[in-house]
């Protein structure tokens, strides 16, 4: 008989996350006609958000943010918003309704963990095609895309990575619903419609209402795009940057605990459908 | 009238395994109006800059905003099926559609009502006669919104099956591409005389899904267009639902010449 | 006999694209994407009369499925001649659609979250099924396949073998001038089996249902239907009676006997010898075990006779080959087999 196994060594499981990477990735790039397609839409959506700014400064040019910094920032927006698209809510959603989620908890592998290296291959696969939006900017508004100084831009690329960490925490807590009302895409949509609101997205924060922006500060979304964007564009620098910086670690780190104790929660209710 | 009490027997049927899922209602309706309420927010903001946007006030838009809503909860009460057709296709679903002994398309779009277009149907019913109070609008137009609703609802079905039909031809296992003309009919949400001319062409005479509220609303703010201009939007529309036809009955062909 | 179904020279050849193996190659599928031709159905020609109850068989990838799509036109031919009802199917899709009725066998039709009555009722207007006839096939299916109990279940709550029942139930009530039926028992136990079967039987001695059934469970043909088609990578391999298919592939029966004890090499001899002159082979005489094999009908008794004359005999069978064994010897058989 064959002896009992031992629990996986750390290196065993980094070998079994590279792996599980290795096949996302590969799993991004089989369609092509999709991914072609989710960039088309993805543009047509910027530009008609840019568009609508634009006759905004046509009106009146003067502004708090001159016009051209307006575009480049809904660009980098757009860009930013693009890399941290995840569809987790959805993926988890389906096999959660179709009892498949099962077979995903029977795995040797930590469930949080696995869907973490899904986002991240995600948010390879859309970062490198944002890369694409991005640069096209260069082509619209020339050296103006570039960032404020050598040092925001390394910050920028801190805070990126930290918003991704940050976009993840919130869309697990979000996911842990999906084992509640068994429906991916009614979880998926109200994440998006507060991310759409209160990211940033749309308009620099700095626009927001009184109110708004007060709701704002209190929610991790602002995180995942505008406090990346605002460091590249300069308008925060120093310790206001890395307050910032801290924060977003802050929510990284909060938002990962409570995804935790929700998940066990929710496996402990969990009835498997379809079973 | 035989066809029309089977394509009622088989939507109602339909609806009533949606109600099924109590869950997926309430969060639905609670998303729907959600996101409509983000985009809200962008036009909230935007007016914290201008008073106005091209002489358009913030009220008057909102009547924009609420027309879209409108004629989106419609297509997603009634045909929302089309949003399935890639997966379908990917998976071979089409074959027993193909069985039965009505017409593809219509058949197809009848059967897989969405629930959260409730919301989108209410916050769009509030959002216009809120809007068209406040503008003071003749009593004639609030008569007249439902049939400027049902068009908009037509052509933007209209546009969703031209696109779902090029799914035949490119086999894509999702649906993002439709994602396409709910952006541009997203973008009409805004009066399209503020888009380069190009957009205009494509958003008033291409994929005219401009034209349903952006010329009945022009004609009630005085701005250009008449009543006459807002009324021939209702019978293209028809024209143009009816035509989307054609590209269904195309990809059809692929799907024949292809099978899985 | 009124003409059914008319294929002559049908073919279809699919295109389907290669995927570059490895990460690299999944980024370059991004950019290209090479297609193969692949011939599912390659010219092949039968016809079948009103009534008639054909059984379609053939291993996976054989064809099957491709030829029931284009006779049902859910897809187009790529050449030949075909026409169903007197409809070019593909064409006129929607008018065949009313006289023929298909199970899926894999796609049941129900809806999934409503009572099975509700798919029924929708049925009914679909077909535009008079209500003397929706009666009749209602009851008949009702009381045949037991679904009473079923009726008013969600589809999703109903057991493989209650749905499958249900589906069959549901291609069938508008009483179809031919039934197409894909794997109409895939996954059932024997005892549904067999219900289903009756069924079928019953359905077509009542209406007189042209019936077409593939299925990879040789009983569903053996008694259900007379008539067998045998594809094979895309040919036609075999169009006839059940009865001719067992006379051109059963050509060999057997006699298998337990002697007492195990005969002498010298007796097994003689005993090869005698049988050659009646037309019989030793096969097999290892032990307890002896097997005599021959072709011509009728000789049985004769070598049953020099058998029992020569050897001790504890138990003795006869054996035909049936058409089961005739068929895992064909695919077996087959040259080039992947």
């Amino acid at each position: 008989m064959r002896p009992l196994q031992p629990p996986l060594t750390f290196t065993q499981n980094l070998e079994s996350y590279r792996s599980l990477l290795v096949r996302c990735l590969k799993g991004s790039f089989s369609y092509k006609s999709t991914t072609i397609n989710n960039l088309l839409t993805t543009l047509v959506a910027y530009a008609i958000t840019i568009m609508i700014w634009h006759q905004v400064y046509q009106q009146n040019p003067n502004h708090v943010i001159p016009s051209t910094q307006m575009y480049v920032y809904l660009l980098l927006a757009g860009a930013v918003n693009y890399a941290m698209s995840l569809g987790m809510e959805f993926r988890i959603g389906q096999r959660i309704r179709t009892g498949l989620i099962a077979t995903d908890l029977l795995k040797p592998i930590d469930f949080q963990m696995a869907q973490a290296i899904q986002s991240i291959s995600d948010g390879l696969f859309n970062g490198a095609l944002s890369f694409v939006v991005f640069s096209l900017g260069f082509f619209l508004f020339g050296t103006q895309m570039l960032p404020s100084s050598p040092s925001a831009f390394l910050l920028f690329l801190v805070s990126f990575v930290l918003g991704f960490t940050v976009i993840y925490g919130i869309g697990f807590v979000f996911v842990q619903g999906a084992f509640y009302t068994y429906s991916g895409y009614g979880i998926f949509a109200a994440r998006n419609a507060l991310q759409f609101t209160f990211s940033g997205f749309s308009a620099p924060l700095d626009y927001y209402p009184p109110l708004l922006r007060t709701i704002t500060d209190y929610l991790p979304f602002r995180h995942t795009i505008y406090t990346p964007v605002a460091i590249y564009m300069g308008w925060v620098t120093g310790p206001a940057a890395y307050l910032l910086l801290l924060q977003q670690l802050g929510w990284t780190v909060g938002l990962f605990l409570v995804g935790k104790f929700l998940m066990g929660r929710a496996l402990k209710q969990l009835e498997v459908q379809g079973g | 009238m035989k066809t029309l009490k089977l394509y009622w027997l088989a939507f109602s049927t339909a609806l009533q395994a949606k109600f099924e899922y109590r869950v997926d209602f309430f969060l639905g309706v609670l998303t729907s109006c959600m996101l409509q309420l983000s985009a809200l927010v962008s036009l909230w903001v935007i007016f914290t800059q201008t008073p106005n946007l091209n002489g358009w006030s913030k009220e008057e838009i909102i009547l924009l905003f609420g027309m879209v809503a409108g004629a989106l909860g419609l297509s997603e009460l009634f045909f929302n099926h089309i949003w399935m057709v890639p997966f379908y296709i990917v998976m071979g679903e089409l074959d027993r559609l193909l069985t039965y002994p009505v017409n593809s398309l219509y058949f197809l779009l009848i059967t897989r009502p969405e629930l959260h277009s409730f919301g989108n149907l209410v916050t769009g019913l509030v959002l216009s006669y809120w809007a068209l109070y406040h503008l003071n609008a003749p009593l004639l137009y609030y008569f007249l919104l439902p049939l400027f609703l049902f068009s908009g609802c037509l052509l933007y079905t209209a546009g969703l099956v031209l696109f779902a039909s090029l799914s035949f031809r490119f086999i894509a296992p999702t649906s993002m591409h439709l994602m396409i003309p709910h952006n541009l009919l997203n973008a009409t949400r805004y009066p399209v005389t503020i888009y380069p001319a190009a957009v205009q062409w494509i958003l008033l005479i291409l994929v005219p899904f401009g034209s349903f509220h952006y010329l009945p609303a022009s004609w009630l703010f005085g701005k250009e267009p008449g009543l006459g201009l807002a009324l021939a939007v209702l019978a293209a529309s028809l024209v143009f639902f009816w035509e989307s036809g054609w590209f269904w009955r195309w990809g059809l062909k692929q799907y024949e010449s292809t099978g899985s | 006999m009124e003409n059914a179904l008319h294929v002559e020279n049908l073919a279809k050849s699919y295109k389907r694209s290669m995927r570059h193996p490895g990460l690299l190659g999944a980024f370059k599928g991004l950019f290209s994407s090479k297609t193969q031709e692949f011939q599912a159905v390659k010219g092949i020609s039968f016809s079948i009369n009103r009534g008639e109850r054909v059984g379609l068989i053939g291993e996976n990838g054989a064809g099957k499925s491709t030829t029931l799509k284009m006779l049902t036109g859910i897809i187009a031919p790529t050449s030949g001649k075909l026409e169903v009802l007197g409809l070019l199917p593909w064409k006129q899709r929607r008018e065949l659609a009313l006289n023929i009725g298909v199970v899926f066998g894999q796609r049941p039709q129900l809806l999934w979250d409503i009572p099975v009555r509700e798919t029924f009722r929708l049925l009914k207007a679909m077909y535009r099924i008079p209500s003397d006839v929706y009666e009749v096939t209602y009851k008949e299916a009702v009381r045949r396949l037991d679904l009473e109990p079923l009726l008013g279940t969600p589809v999703r709550l109903l057991s493989l073998g209650q749905r499958m029942r249900c589906d069959l139930a549901a291609s069938l009530l508008h009483a179809p001038a031919i039934a197409f039926l894909d794997e109409p028992t895939i996954g059932l136990d024997l005892t549904v089996k067999e219900q289903v079967r009756e069924y079928i039987r019953d359905m077509q001695d009542k209406f007189g249902v042209t019936l077409l059934i593939t299925t990879h469970d040789l009983k569903d043909i053996t008694e259900v239907c007379d008539r067998l088609l045998l594809l094979d990578k895309g040919t036609l391999l075999f169009d006839g009676s059940l009865k001719a298919f067992e006379k051109k592939f059963a050509n060999e029966s057997r006699i298998v006997a337990d002697l007492e004890r195990p005969a002498t090499a010298s007796a097994l001899r003689k005993l090869s010898a005698e049988m050659k002159k009646h037309g019989g082979i030793v096969t097999g005489g290892e032990g307890h075990k002896l097997i005599v094999s021959y072709r011509k009908e009728g000789s049985a008794p004769v070598l049953t006779q020099i058998l029992l004359k020569r050897q001790k005999v504890a138990d003795l069978t006869l054996e035909k080959t049936d058409i089961e064994t005739i068929v895992t010897r064909i695919y077996r058989k087959k040259p080039g087999k992947n």
